[in-house]
């Protein structure tokens, strides 16, 4: 037989019980041909463009997943930051591109397009500022767009400007849309560092220099993994736990790869223009699944729960030995790399915030080891603005100085304290509303400007 | 393949049949037949799992010769009375899709309580061969 009896059972084990899967298959598309000075022009070629090479993007992909017996769990879209292409609209046309993007994202079957953003971490255009004018009621308008703002770089440092302004921006949007427990916030990111071949939603958008259209594919969520760090036992060495999670990774690697070049192919070939292979991500990404938990995964090396000490070791271990696995596995990796510990769509995590064994300042401290940042967390409503300001500033501090993305999805619950549960359903899960530091750093957070670069940013 | 291997298990299965002449003839065959496998890369691998009954295999067989592949290999389990069998099927001849092939094994399948997988072998060749 071409393969041993164990390998067959090992592969169809994973597929059958393990939760593996591709996580994410993203299509990036340049919106550069779209832009003009007038909103119909862009909103028209927008709606045309994205209807047109992604008119079977869906059922393409999902011809892939029998073909393979592989569930691609989301596939999404990621266009050009849009004030790219619409620096010339007004504050309301803005809204209307929104509107736009959801009405193409419904129309080809996807569940988020995301790219609804703005670079400005240098500064502000006047189109940027009309766009963080909008961004609130985009948001609410729509359900399948996600923004994202990249606020700081390592290159650049950080645009305090810019970091007040979005929280001012959080806050309108979770009021606009304080009837589903302010739900828009769950589709607005704000980055240090970001990464445009990132195929994870909420962040994702389309390179500025990229090709017309490229497939982006994140690699298969924890489950797998999981099982791997739990057939060690108690007993295995770091090195062997470490072990273990490499060649789990290596496979799952070489499945995305694979799945994601598919998809490209076809593609091409029907929607009449090429379709490149972009990278694979290999980014563990969580489902509000009990066993798909990347909290599942630090706890099975031996967490009592998430929060102990150990627990930054142990997600640096876990980050590390998936990337190591999976770079010799493919031919070009890339996007975030990381782990994500999103606190409402792991349950693991969930749970341990809880109990009170993981706080906003614990999972800070993750951040700063590989895992993105802090992502879904539900924050009381009436978080001072200056103190939103000051939680995103300290986790771009992190990004900025170690040369490595950070992000933060905060959402300022309107109408709720710490304590209190959100419900978002599906993929966006569920959350507890975490307690926030109510010392005050107004004064600092408020001096304007940006904090320069780190000198590691001069690098010829 | 690993040849040496392979010389010593047909070897043992000839048991006292063996003669040199002999095992070179039927290794030299599977070899051959190996390389024609090789040569389409166009193959299901199907596993099959459940509850061990008469007429699995031939129900399994019959779909996928009506599908008009060719099964290239097949090797099955009995353990106690659970069932595991895993076959290949070259599609470089066949007269229905792998999509086709698949929902008519989903449904022999739900027929006869077995649980049946068929997948293209790229992603095993991907994922356990560098």
């Amino acid at each position: 037989m071409a393969f041993e009896l164990h390998e067959v059972l090992d592969t169809v084990r994973m597929t059958e019980s393990e939760y593996f899967d591709i996580r994410a298959v993203t299509l990036g598309l340049s919106l550069l041909d779209c832009a003009s000075t007038l909103p119909q022009t862009v909103c028209a070629r927008v709606y045309d463009k994205v209807r047109r090479l992604a008119g079977r993007y869906v059922a393409i992909a999902e011809g892939v997943e029998q073909r393979y017996g592989v569930r691609i769990a989301n596939k999404r879209i990621s266009v050009t930051p849009v004030t790219l292409v619409a620096g010339g609209l007004q504050e309301a046309d803005y809204v209307r591109l929104a509107t736009i993007l959801d009405a193409a994202a419904a129309d080809v079957g996807v569940d988020f397009l995301a790219g609804f953003s703005a670079l400005i971490e240098r500064g502000m255009t006047r189109g940027d500022e009309r766009y963080l004018a909008a961004l609130p009621e985009a948001l609410a308008a729509t359900r399948h767009v996600c923004a994202s703002v990249n606020c700081a770089s390592t290159q650049a440092g950080i645009n305090g400007d810019a970091v007040l302004r979005l929280a001012e921006v959080l806050l309108k949007t979770a009021r606009l849309t304080s009837e589903q427990d302010s739900i828009g916030c769950t589709r607005l990111v704000a980055f240090c560092n970001a990464v445009a071949t990132n195929p994870f939603i909420a962040g994702a958008f389309h390179d500025a220099n990229g090709p017309d259209a490229v497939v982006h594919v994140g690699i298969s969520g924890p489950g797998v993994v999981l099982r791997a760090v739990r057939e060690t036992g108690p007993e295995a060495s770091f090195n062997a736990v470490s072990e273990a999670i490499k060649r789990v990774s290596f496979k799952i690697t070489r499945a995305g790869e694979l799945i994601g070049r598919h998809v490209a192919e076809q593609l091409s070939r029907e929607a009449g223009v090429p379709v490149s292979f972009g990278v694979v991500d290999l980014s563990l990404a969580p489902t509000p699944e009990e066993e798909d938990s990347v909290g599942a995964v630090l706890q099975a090396m031996g967490l009592d729960d998430i929060g102990a000490p150990g627990t930054t070791a142990a997600l640096a271990l876990l980050t590390e030995s998936v990337k190591k696995g999976g770079v010799m596995a493919a031919s070009r990796v890339g996007g975030l790399s990381g782990a994500f510990v999103p606190v409402a769509e792991d349950q693991y995590l969930r749970r341990a915030v809880e109990r009170g064994h993981l706080s906003l300042e614990k999972l800070e401290a993750m951040t700063a080891v590989c895992s993105v940042g802090l992502d879904m967390i539900a924050v009381p409503g009436n978080t001072p603005k200056e103190t939103l300001a000051g939680i995103m500033l300290d986790e771009f501090a992190i990004g900025m100085m170690n040369g490595k993305t950070t992000a933060c999805r905060l959402i300022p619950v309107h109408g709720k304290t710490a304590g209190d549960h959100v419900e978002w359903g599906g993929l966006l899960g569920r959350a507890p509303v975490l307690p926030v530091s109510a010392v005050s750093g107004k004064t600092f957070v408020c001096r304007g400007g940006s904090i320069p670069p780190p000198l590691h940013s001069l690098r010829n | 393949m690993d040849i040496r291997r392979l010389v010593d298990h047909v070897a043992d299965a000839l048991g006292a049949d063996a003669s040199e002449e002999r095992v070179e003839k039927i290794a030299a065959a599977i070899l051959e037949a190996n390389r024609d496998n090789r040569s389409s890369g166009d193959q299901v691998i199907i596993t099959v799992y459940g509850y061990d009954k008469p007429g699995i295999l031939a129900a399994i067989t019959q779909v996928v010769f009506e599908a008009g592949c060719n099964i290239t290999d097949v090797t099955q389990q009995v353990l106690g009375s659970y069932f595991t069998m895993i076959m290949i099927a070259d599609l470089s001849g066949a007269r229905q899709s792998l999509a086709e092939l698949q929902s008519a094994l989903t449904r022999t399948g739900e027929r006869v309580g077995v649980r049946i997988i068929a997948q293209h072998q790229e992603l095993f060749a991907r994922i356990h061969r560098p």
